[in-house]
């Protein structure tokens, strides 16, 4: 069974990639199903990291062919966003930057999970994940400016 | 000892230095402390010539502290508890095939359906007509009635497999019997026997003292009988006799109508059936007209009971000259000549005269085909 902080992520992680309420909730429905369907996710934290980003990872890139060019959008319906929060460079930064830099950033700077979870879920090397995750960083950084107006 | 490892400890060496390149590449685990001391120092002061590399450090410290802050991003708790009730497909048909939470109205249409379905299929399914058949069959199995005789131990005998076999005691006629029984001697009792279709061999028999053969048993024949007449005015002659046949009950039984105007021969045809009861009026009747000469024949043709048929024949008669010459070479001879070539008998069963062969003939041609 998933527990409420994998639920969360598994919600967040659709929410940020897509940016767009009906497609990330169709697409984390998705995840629990199938992640029900397995039933086998191990007991070690590191493991059940490693197989929600596989999971997570898999399903986005189905769903990400169905969306509709552009963005709707987010409602505070079923979000409690931060106060005072601008969406504007992350929605920038979806556009401009690679979206193997822009998910790796969502998944260690968001989910915070660690490079060893994501390099596992990934299946990639460390140093992979960490060089995806500076370039995704610089790109956002030059994006938001020098002044973090969060 | 203490000169040899100070001789293997390792000597300082000069300060890594690195590339543009390499710096911008190890900027994020500069960020993020994670180079070793060597890295580290290069790294360092590698920014301290160039200043430039300090804002990508800036650029990184604000993206860092931007998903910082966005990751305090929170979902609802109502969102929260729909993921968790959220089903796979078959954990919904499940839920759905559970009929014991349905309505009851609805229960109770879903198993009278289901029941008049079954109901349906079973009627459609089971094969009826081989369950026809078998009792059919049945009904039409013969049962053997075997009788003993109190004097004469009962004999097993081995009968052929028959069917519609049917042996009548002593009597003349088999009516109908199978080509394999034809030679076959059967014994016959006091009793009409009757004979079982598929078994043959639990049969068991009395053997009378007297056993009867029954041979071959012929296909019925019917009777033909040919009238030849010859008579005066045999035109006249011959549309009486239309009428009485008529008369009598006669009607035409081939295809040409009574009293068929032939030539070579010159004459008048008659094929017609009438009633066995006026056969003697009828006989009579010509007679009348001229000597009539009658053959019984059998033929093929079979004719209900109580109807005959009869083929008359009527010529004109010949000028007495020359039965007066016949007569007087009859007297000096003086040998006695059979009669029956001017008399007419109602019962001949064969030819009396000579037969005139060809009007035969003619008439025998007509009769096959009709």
């Amino acid at each position: 069974m998933l527990t409420d902080k994998e639920l969360e992520k598994i919600s967040l992680f659709y929410y940020f990639a897509f940016l767009e309420e009906k497609k990330a909730q169709q697409a984390a429905i998705k995840t629990v199903r199938q992640m029900q369907v397995l039933r086998t996710l191990s007991e070690d934290t590191e493991s059940r990291n490693a197989s929600l980003i596989k999971i997570t990872l898999d399903i986005f890139t189905k769903e990400k062919i169905r969306q509709k060019s552009g963005i709707v959008g987010l409602t505070s319906e079923f979000l409690n966003l931060p106060p005072n929060s601008n969406w504007g460079p992350w929605f920038e930064f979806k556009k401009a930057s690679n979206e193997r830099e822009f998910l790796t950033v969502i998944y260690s700077q968001i989910l915070g999970f660690s490079d060893q979870s994501i390099a596992r879920g990934l299946d990639l090397p460390m140093g992979t994940v960490r060089y995806r995750t500076g370039r995704g960083l610089k790109l956002l950084g030059s994006i938001h400016g020098p002044v973090a107006n969060v | 000892m203490s000169d040899a490892t100070s001789e293997h400890e390792r000597l300082p060496r000069r300060p890594r230095i690195i590339s543009r390149f390499i710096c911008q590449e190890l900027l994020f685990d500069y960020y993020c402390d994670r180079l070793d001391e060597e890295r580290k120092s290069a790294v360092q002061t590698y920014i301290k010539s160039h200043p430039e590399i300090q804002d990508e450090i800036e650029q990184i410290k604000t993206a860092t502290d931007y998903c910082q802050k966005l990751s305090l991003t929170r979902v609802t708790p109502n969102y929260l508890s729909q993921l968790k009730e959220a089903k796979t497909l078959p954990q919904k048909v499940r839920q759905n095939l559970n009929w014991r939470k349905w309505p009851e109205s609805l229960r109770w249409t879903f198993e009278a359906l289901t029941v008049s379905v079954l109901i349906a299929v079973i009627a459609i399914a089971t094969p009826w007509q081989k369950l026809e058949v078998l009792q059919i069959l049945q009904q039409k199995s013969y049962e053997i009635f075997v009788s003993k005789n109190k004097t004469d131990p009962a004999e097993k005998i081995d009968l052929p497999k028959v069917v519609d076999a049917k042996v009548e005691t002593n009597e003349v006629a088999i009516e109908t019997v199978k080509e394999e029984e034809k030679n076959k001697i059967i014994d016959s009792s006091q009793k009409t026997l009757v004979v079982a279709a598929d078994k043959p061999e639990a049969v068991k028999l009395v053997k009378p003292s007297k056993p009867v053969e029954v041979a071959l048993v012929k296909k019925p024949m019917g009777r033909l009988y040919r009238f030849m007449m010859a008579a005066k005015n045999s035109e006249s002659v011959s549309t009486k006799t239309i009428e009485k046949i008529r008369q009598l009950g006669g009607a035409k039984a081939g295809q040409v109508d009574l009293g068929w105007k032939k030539k070579n021969p010159d004459g008048y045809y008659f094929h017609f059936e009438m009633p066995k009861a006026n056969y003697n009026e009828l006989v009579k009747t010509l007679g009348g007209y001229g000597p009539v000469r009658i053959y019984d024949n059998p033929h093929e043709r079979v004719m209900p009971e109580g109807q005959i048929r009869i083929i008359l024949w009527i010529e004109e008669k010949a000028p007495e000259v020359r039965q007066n010459i016949k007569v007087e070479s009859a007297i000096e001879n003086s040998t006695p000549q059979p009669k029956g070539d001017s008399e007419s008998d109602a019962n001949t069963e064969n030819s009396e005269t000579l037969t005139p062969s060809s009007i035969s003939d003619e008439a025998t041609k007509e009769a096959p085909a009709e």
